[in-house]
Parts: structure tokens; C-alpha cells; sequence
């Protein structure tokens, strides 16, 4: 533990949305290297934390903690300059863009001066090809439009884009979802690729299967509390889906 | 057949000359055939029945004198740019002379300028060309022929004197606030009207309802009103309801003669409508056109003739060939003076 | 597909270029967007074409093409603005009476005697600023923006005749009257601004971030405000483009009819949303060119001055030109 600090670390979050406590002083941590799970039932807050963490939301309460530093953040622009990045299940991709706006999508190379700063399209195009390659994802051509990659595919650029840009945290709400078997094979071995390459990754999924098979931590929330906190080689789904229902006490 | 044109020539610059009003221009165009004479007008929207009087005024006089006529309007009744395109797109092409009635009073300028160049005739009807930049285009209008909106009033006001007896008081009804037109009518009127004191003139905006208004609250503010002008036809609709809900007799007067007014002047619940003829500046403009292509000497200015309908002569305005809708009576019931008839060479 | 095996077991490195090419070019024409890019291309040739066969001597002459030229410059820049906020999935309505109240503006400056640049540019600033407050109210108040620029549309042409009082204002000036008439190797000086304007426009809307900006908003504004992109900040910036070149089109409008004119001219505004359309710009955002309404903007002027240069009665050619629109728009359609 003294030697490597959490990548990120909340100490009793607590959000209110008027007289509902979404969160009632919630306390996680994931670390550098490690896939954490986070799972839930609908309702359990899963969402409403994962969004403290990227800022959409600001938490009434509590403090967090990257690298073991305290950092305060009110937008999703300033949690992102902490090296926080997210992908939600909508994954943000504009479909009428090339894969490589979309990877470089407000973050453009310019060249120039002042106003007359234009983009470097062949720079942001080798570097978009690098990022990829860079996680083994495989896109026919990084300058066909979004909208004609596969779900699998999109999945990927959306991964790929958070994980570049020097970011410590990758967020994921749901990433396999929508997809098959295979695609869904393919998203998990790139996971596991950036966990490899030292990445945080925090993920919120529904499937229990996948969440044991490609976490290293488990946080359990019920109705905006953390019930448990376990190692996933510790623990099994009879386990996890009696925390969630609230047949087991965790705290307890 | 040299000879016979030369002679011809020769014939209408002789007759021309005593039935010409002011000045005169000659066009530089040789003698054509009637049916050779190519003529494009560019009126404006043909959204408005005014200017769908003027179009068939053209058109059927074309057909009566065997000419082609291509009439094409601005797009809209603001597209003045729009209409600057259509003349544009005519000028170049093979026509001997071009009827012009402009939206603004500059939009057609440089349009004008380009087909003078050509040496090609323009006529100008309605609607006058501003003379200021026509001349910085370096245009030239051959003749003009539009209505005295002065003289309309001017008539109208002598007509209701002679009726209700001099020294009266007349309510005044006027269009929107700075328009010309209705300021020409109303000023025609007063001068007209001699020994008539006035009420108002009231902006009523051309609407029957405002004008209504206005005409109930002079009513209640001067018992002794004797008559009523109201600029256009649409306002006269609106006294005329004033007046008969206060249960007086007394005139009104409009302008323009649309259809609704006639019927109006039939039942009585308007007195008189100061008539206009599109159909007639149409025709002039055609004519006028046919006697440029001929090498004739084209009467520089005309003034359209407007007629007063009231009950004497209602009967004759709505029996008088009905083609129009919205402008029935499209030549006057009465006499009128066209110089342009005259001129034109039966070849 | 037949022809492209064959192409593959040949040897030669040129065959290998020629697969590339050929399956390129088999997955743009499938593509369906890369119609709704070229169609108004191949409707412009066509009308030209059209024209050209059954008039040549009236329609393919030099003065006639000018003339074309000259009439479809106007059009053309407000288009350009059109297609900032049409890219943004919204529409300004009120372009036309944008323009007019830049017209009034500029005449109001030119009977005082201000030099005829500041009248230029008083005019765009006030165009410019009917164009931010659209913008605001749109992207601040989060109001719809149909209703706000339809607002705008009577609310700039009132202000527009309270500053003129209703009367149009003369203005006569030579440097105006030679850009109105003149040109250079048959190209008018007209048109020369407007393609200045198109050029800029595309270099802004390909080659900068805001570009992409404008792209990303319009595609998906959700996705894009996650991206961090400011999805205000981005609506507002496309209405003041599309309000300051209105605002700068009056002065190519006073050039043609020397004087500033108070009424609005809502041809203008349909016009430019016909232009956008047939131009392959799609109506929910996100997609588009700005050489695309430029030559849908030329199409339109061509038509309109084919069909009077071969007689075709006025009521026809209002009958003719919305048809050619909403067939064009069917052919475009790029719904998802």
C-alpha cells in the first residue's frame, strides 16, 4: 500500500438529488494496473458515482483522491485534466465524423498562429493510427466515417480515445452490452491490454461473468452505499448476487 | 418596299407631331411588322390584382395587335433584387423593347442602363423610375405612363364639394404613415375640395377595420361632419360601416375601383370609388412599345385615366366586360384619352 | 464484383492500384451521402445542359452566363450563412430581414457622409448583431430556434423600417455601381465576392477546430458536450456568421438597386433554405459542404433565368422552381 498510491480514491461521497440521497457517503478506491468492478442493482447509485468522478455531477460531500492527492473538479473538462477519462454507453461518437476527428474530437492538432490556426489533418491521422495500433485494435481505415463501424468496432475507438491523452482512470459503463460473443471477447482483451499497460480501469457491468473474469477488485453498492469491497479471486456469483439483493450484509 | 417604309416613316413622324403631348423621343428602332415585334414586361408580383390587371392589359393587347408579349413578374412583391434578375436575364435576349414597372424606384436602374446600352427601347409604366440614378446607370425611358394619384384626389374632392355644398367639413382617411400615394390622394382631395374644411387625415394602414375605427371615433368627435375621402378602396369599406351604424348619410369616396367596392357603390354603402385602370396601363405600355418598334415619335408621358363611379355610371363599370375579378371595369365607362392608339400602324 | 477478381490475378503492380480504385469507387457510389454530395452537381450540369440544347443562342451567350453569375452571387453568401446553422441541425429564418436591416443600417450611415467601408461595415455589424442575438437566445435560452428566427425575422424587418422610417434611402456611389456592373475576364466582381466568401467558408468549416466544432454539434450535441465541446458557445457563433454575412450582403444588394430598401425580401430567405437543401446539407445536422449550396445557389439562379430566357410564364416558373426543390430534397433524403 506505501509504495503505490490509488490511482483514485473516494473518501464518503454523498449526493443529494432534493430529498433523495443518491449517495450516503460512499468510500472506493481502484488501483494503477487493476480492472475494479463496480455493480449494482438499477437505483444503487453506480451511475451517480462514476459521474462524481468524471464531474458531470459535483458531490455535496466528500473528497477525491488521484494519486493520493485531494482534487477538486466542477466539470467534466477539469476531472479530464486530471487524467480521468470516461466512456459512457452512448460511447460520444459523432457517426458523420472520421474515426480520427473523433479520436482527436476537441483535442485537434493545430498549426499556426492566433486565429489563423488550422488543423494538422496528416498529423492527427498518424497519431489516430498509432493510438490504435497501440491497443491492437484493428479499423479497416481510420478515415471512413463512424457510422459505418460495427458495434465491436465503435466500442474500440471509444476505448481507444480515453485510454490515449496520458489518462491514469478509464471509466466504462457497460462497454459490452450492446455487442455479441465475439466482439465482446475482442473489447475484453483490449481491457486487459490497458490494464497491462498500467491503466486504472473503472467498470460498471451487469454481467457477473464478465466482471469475474476481468476484475481484479469488486466494489457492491445497494440503494447509494458500498455493501462490500472484495477481491474477485475471493469472492463468486452466488456471493455477489446476495450482496446486491441484500440477502448478505457486507458491512455486517 | 424601301420606298413604302420610308413613306410610312415619313406618315407617323407628320401625324405624331400634332397629337403628341410633351416632349417627344424617337426611337432609334426601324419600322417592323406587327407580328416581328417582340416585347418582355417585367411587372411586379403577381400577387397582388393590381398587377394582374396590368398583365392582361398587356397580354390581350399583344394578342389584339398581333405582337409577342413574355410577361414576367419579380418573384415576389419585395423581391427587388429578384426583379433586377428577370430584366437582367431578358435584356439579352432578342426583344425590341421592354415594359418596366419597378418596385422600388432604383431596382431596375442598372437593368434599364444595360438594355439602353443595347439600344433597345424601355417603357415605363406604374410605377416611375427614380430619374437621379437612372441617369447614373445611363438609362433611358422612352415613355412613361402611370396614374396622377394627385389628379385622382383632386377630382374626387371637386366631385364631393359639388355634391354636399362648399364650406362643409370632409373626414380624411389616409394609408400608411409616409406612404406616397396616399399622400398625393389625400393632398389631390384637399385641393379638390375647395372651401371644404378637413378632419384628420387619420392613418388607418390601407385596413378596412382601422379605418372603421378611425372613422367612429371623428364621427363621435365631429357631429358635423358632411362627407368622408379615404385613400383606397378597402378604408371606404370601413367608413361605410362607420357611417351606417351612426345612422348618418353622408359620402364617403374611395380609390382604386376594386370589385368589392363597385358592388358597394351598387348597394350604396360606399358613394363613390375614384377608379384606376390597370388593363389601360397595360395596354399603353404595349402600344407604346409597337410604335417605338415602328420608328414612330412615343409620347414621353401619360397620365392613365381614373374615372369616379358612383351611382350615375355604376351600371356601365360593371357591365363593362368583366375579365378582371378583382378590377372589373377595365377601361373607363366614359371617355378617356389614350395618344398611344392613334400612332400604331396597321402593317 | 466480377471484374474486380479478374482484376486481382493480374500481376501487375498496377493492377493492385487499380482493385484500390475500383472498389473505392464502388464504395462511394453505394455510399448514399455521396449522391446527396454530387446530385446538385449533375442537376446543375443537366439544367445547363437543358438549356443550353433548347436555347443555345439566348441562353449559352457570355451575357447571359453573367448575367447568371451576377444573380446568383447574393443567394450564394446567404446561403454560406445558412449552412453554418443548418450543419448545427437549426435554420435562420431570418436572414432576409437580417439583410435589410443591414441594407438600412448602411443607407443610414451614407446619408450621413461616413466613407462607403464604414458603411460597409456598419452594416455587417448590425447584421452581425441581430445574428448574436439569435444565437443567444437560442443557445442561452435554449429556445427553439425556428420560433426565435422566426421572431427575429419580423422583429429585425421593424427595426428596420422604424431606423428608415419607411423610406428607402438613394445611395449612389461609383465604386458600388462598378461592383455591381463590372467584371474581369468575364467573371462579375459580384460573384468574385461571393466565391472569396465560399472559400473562406470552406477552409473555416474543414480546416480549423471550429469547423469540426460546428460538425460535432450538429451531428450529435450530446456527444459532443461530453467531448467538452461548448454546444453554446458553438450555436451561438453559427447565427452571428450567418447574421454578418446577411449583414454584408446588403452592401451587394444596395450595389444592384442603389438604395437601401426598408422592406424585407423574403425570397431571400427561401432561397437560401432551397440552396442549403439541394446543396446536400442534411436539415438534422451534422453533414454537409459549403460547395454544395454554393453551386445549388448557382442551379437556382440558372433555372430561373433559363425559364424566362425560353418564355415560360411567371406563374409556371413558381410552379417549376418549387418542384425542382422539393424533388431534389426527395432525391437527397439522408434520413438514418
Amino acid at each position: 500500500m506505501t509504495t503505490k498510491p490509488y490511482a483514485i480514491e473516494c473518501v464518503n461521497i454523498k449526493k443529494a438529488f432534493g430529498s433523495v440521497d443518491a449517495l450516503k457517503g460512499v468510500s472506493m478506491f481502484a488501483k494503477p494496473g487493476e480492472v475494479t468492478a463496480i455493480i449494482g442493482d438499477n437505483g444503487a447509485g453506480k451511475s451517480t458515482l462514476i459521474k462524481c468522478i468524471s464531474g458531470v455531477y459535483n458531490s455535496d460531500e466528500g473528497e477525491i483522491k488521484i494519486n493520493g492527492e485531494v482534487v477538486e473538479f466542477v466539470n467534466p473538462e477539469e476531472s479530464r485534466s486530471f487524467g480521468i477519462e470516461t466512456v459512457y454507453q452512448t460511447l460520444s461518437l459523432i457517426e458523420d465524423l472520421s474515426i480520427w476527428q473523433n479520436l482527436f474530437l476537441n483535442r485537434e492538432i493545430t498549426k499556426g498562429f492566433g486565429p489563423f490556426k488550422i488543423l494538422n489533418k496528416s498529423k492527427m491521422k498518424e497519431e489516430a493510427t498509432k493510438m490504435l495500433k497501440n491497443l491492437d485494435v484493428y479499423i479497416p481505415s481510420i478515415k471512413s466515417r463512424t457510422r459505418r463501424l460495427s458495434g465491436g468496432q465503435r466500442q474500440a475507438v471509444a476505448i481507444c480515445r480515453a485510454a490515449g491523452w496520458g489518462s491514469s482512470v478509464v471509466i466504462m459503463d457497460e462497454p459490452t452490452a450492446a455487442l455479441g460473443v465475439r466482439e465482446t471477447a475482442k473489447v475484453e482483451d483490449l481491457i486487459k491490454r490497458m490494464k497491462a499497460q498500467g491503466l486504472a480501469i473503472l467498470l460498471i457491468s451487469h454481467n457477473f461473468d464478465q466482471v469475474l473474469r476481468l476484475s481484479d477488485q469488486i466494489w457492491v453498492m445497494r440503494q447509494g452505499d458500498v455493501m462490500a469491497g472484495l477481491r474477485s479471486k475471493d469472492t463468486s456469483g452466488d456471493e455477489l448476487v446476495a450482496l446486491i439483493t441484500g440477502a448478505k450484509s457486507g458491512k455486517g | 418596299m424601301k420606298l413604302n417604309r420610308f413613306a410610312k416613316v415619313a406618315l407617323v413622324a407628320v401625324a405624331s407631331s400634332s397629337l403628341v403631348i410633351a416632349g417627344t423621343t424617337t426611337s432609334n428602332a426601324a419600322t417592323k411588322k406587327l407580328k416581328s415585334i417582340r416585347v418582355a414586361a417585367v411587372v411586379k408580383g403577381l400577387d397582388n390584382p393590381f398587377f394582374i390587371g396590368i398583365k392582361e392589359g398587356i397580354e390581350e393587347t399583344a394578342l389584339k395587335y398581333g405582337v409577342y408579349a413574355n410577361v414576367q413578374a419579380a418573384p415576389g412583391l419585395n423581391d427587388d433584387i429578384g426583379q433586377a434578375n428577370k430584366l437582367d436575364s431578358l435584356a439579352g435576349q432578342n426583344y425590341d423593347c421592354y415594359i418596366v414597372i419597378p418596385i422600388s424606384s432604383n431596382n431596375l436602374s442598372q437593368a434599364i442602363g444595360k438594355i439602353t446600352k443595347k439600344k433597345k427601347t424601355v417603357i415605363n409604366i406604374d410605377s416611375p423610375v427614380d430619374a437621379a440614378s437612372l441617369k447614373a446607370a445611363g438609362g433611358k425611358i422612352t415613355s412613361f405612363a402611370g396614374t396622377d394619384n394627385f389628379e385622382a384626389g383632386k377630382a374626387g374632392g371637386a366631385k364631393m364639394v359639388a355634391a354636399i355644398g362648399a364650406g362643409k367639413k370632409i373626414g380624411l382617411i389616409a394609408g400608411l404613415a409616409g406612404n406616397v400615394t396616399s399622400a398625393a390622394r389625400v393632398d389631390g382631395f384637399k385641393a379638390g375640395a375647395v372651401g371644404a374644411t378637413f378632419v384628420g387625415p387619420v392613418n388607418a394602414d390601407w385596413d378596412t377595420t382601422k379605418a372603421l375605427d378611425a372613422a367612429n371615433a371623428m364621427i363621435t368627435a365631429n357631429k358635423d361632419l358632411a362627407g368622408f375621402f379615404a385613400a383606397n378602396d378597402q378604408m371606404a369599406q370601413g367608413v361605410g360601416k362607420a357611417i351606417k351604424a351612426a345612422g348618418l348619410k353622408i359620402p364617403v369616396y374611395g380609390v382604386d375601383g376594386i370589385a368589392d367596392a363597385l358592388n358597394e357603390v351598387k348597394a350604396g354603402s360606399i358613394t363613390a370609388t375614384i377608379s384606376q385602370y390597370p388593363y389601360v396601363m397595360g395596354q399603353m405600355g404595349v402600344e407604346a412599345c409597337i410604335i417605338a418598334a415602328q420608328g414612330g415619335k412615343v409620347p414621353a408621358q401619360t397620365i392613365t385615366p381614373y374615372y369616379i363611379i358612383d351611382s350615375a355610371n355604376i351600371t356601365a363599370a360593371l357591365t363593362n366586360k368583366s375579365t378582371r375579378g378583382y378590377f372589373p371595369n377595365q377601361t373607363p365607362p366614359g371617355a378617356y384619352t389614350n395618344p398611344y392608339t392613334k400612332l400604331i400602324k396597321k402593317n | 464484383m466480377k471484374k474486380i477478381s479478374r482484376k486481382s490475378t493480374a500481376p501487375s503492380s498496377e493492377g493492385a492500384v487499380d482493385i484500390n480504385f475500383l472498389s473505392r469507387v464502388r464504395s462511394k457510389i453505394q455510399d448514399p451521402f455521396f449522391w446527396s454530395d454530387w446530385l446538385v452537381v449533375v442537376a446543375f450540369v443537366f439544367v445547363i445542359a437543358f438549356f443550353g440544347a433548347i436555347a443555345p443562342a439566348e441562353f449559352l451567350t457570355l451575357w447571359n452566363l453573367n448575367n447568371i453569375l451576377v444573380a446568383a452571387s447574393i443567394p450564394a453568401i446567404i446561403a454560406v450563412g445558412q449552412t453554418f446553422t443548418v450543419l448545427t441541425a437549426g435554420i435562420d429564418l431570418s436572414v432576409s430581414s437580417t439583410m435589410t436591416f443591414g441594407a438600412v443600417t448602411f443607407g443610414l450611415a451614407f446619408t450621413n457622409g461616413w466613407p462607403l467601408l464604414q458603411c460597409v461595415l456598419f452594416g455587417t455589424i448590425a447584421g452581425t448583431f441581430v445574428g448574436l442575438l439569435n444565437g443567444l437566445i437560442i443557445a442561452k435560452r435554449k429556445i427553439n430556434d425556428f420560433i426565435v428566427t422566426l421572431g427575429m425575422l419580423s422583429v429585425a424587418s421593424g427595426a428596420a423600417l422604424v431606423l428608415s422610417d419607411g423610406k428607402p434611402r438613394q445611395v449612389i456611389s461609383e465604386s458600388l455601381a462598378t461592383l455591381a456592373i463590372g467584371d474581369k475576364a468575364n467573371i462579375p466582381y459580384l460573384m468574385m465576392v461571393a466565391f472569396v466568401i465560399v472559400v473562406v467558408a470552406h477552409f473555416v468549416l474543414f480546416h480549423t477546430r471550429f469547423g469540426t466544432h460546428v460538425f460535432a454539434v450538429g451531428g450529435d450535441p450530446e456527444s459532443a458536450r461530453a467531448m467538452g465541446i461548448s454546444v453554446v458557445k458553438i450555436k451561438i457563433a453559427v447565427y452571428v456568421i450567418s447574421g454578418a454575412l446577411a449583414g454584408f450582403a446588403a452592401t451587394l444588394a444596395i450595389s444592384r438597386i442603389g438604395s437601401a430598401e426598408p422592406a424585407a425580401n423574403t425570397s431571400i430567405l427561401l432561397n437560401s433554405v432551397a440552396a442549403v437543401v439541394l446543396g446536400g446539407v442534411s436539415l438534422f445536422g451534422g453533414r454537409g459542404t459549403i460547395f454544395g449550396p454554393f453551386i445549388a445557389a448557382l442551379l437556382l439562379q440558372s433555372l430561373s433565368n433559363g425559364l424566362t430566357v425560353i418564355g415560360v410564364a411567371a406563374y409556371y416558373q413558381y410552379l417549376s422552381i418549387g418542384l425542382v426543390v422539393i424533388l431534389s430534397a426527395a432525391l437527397v433524403r439522408t434520413d438514418k
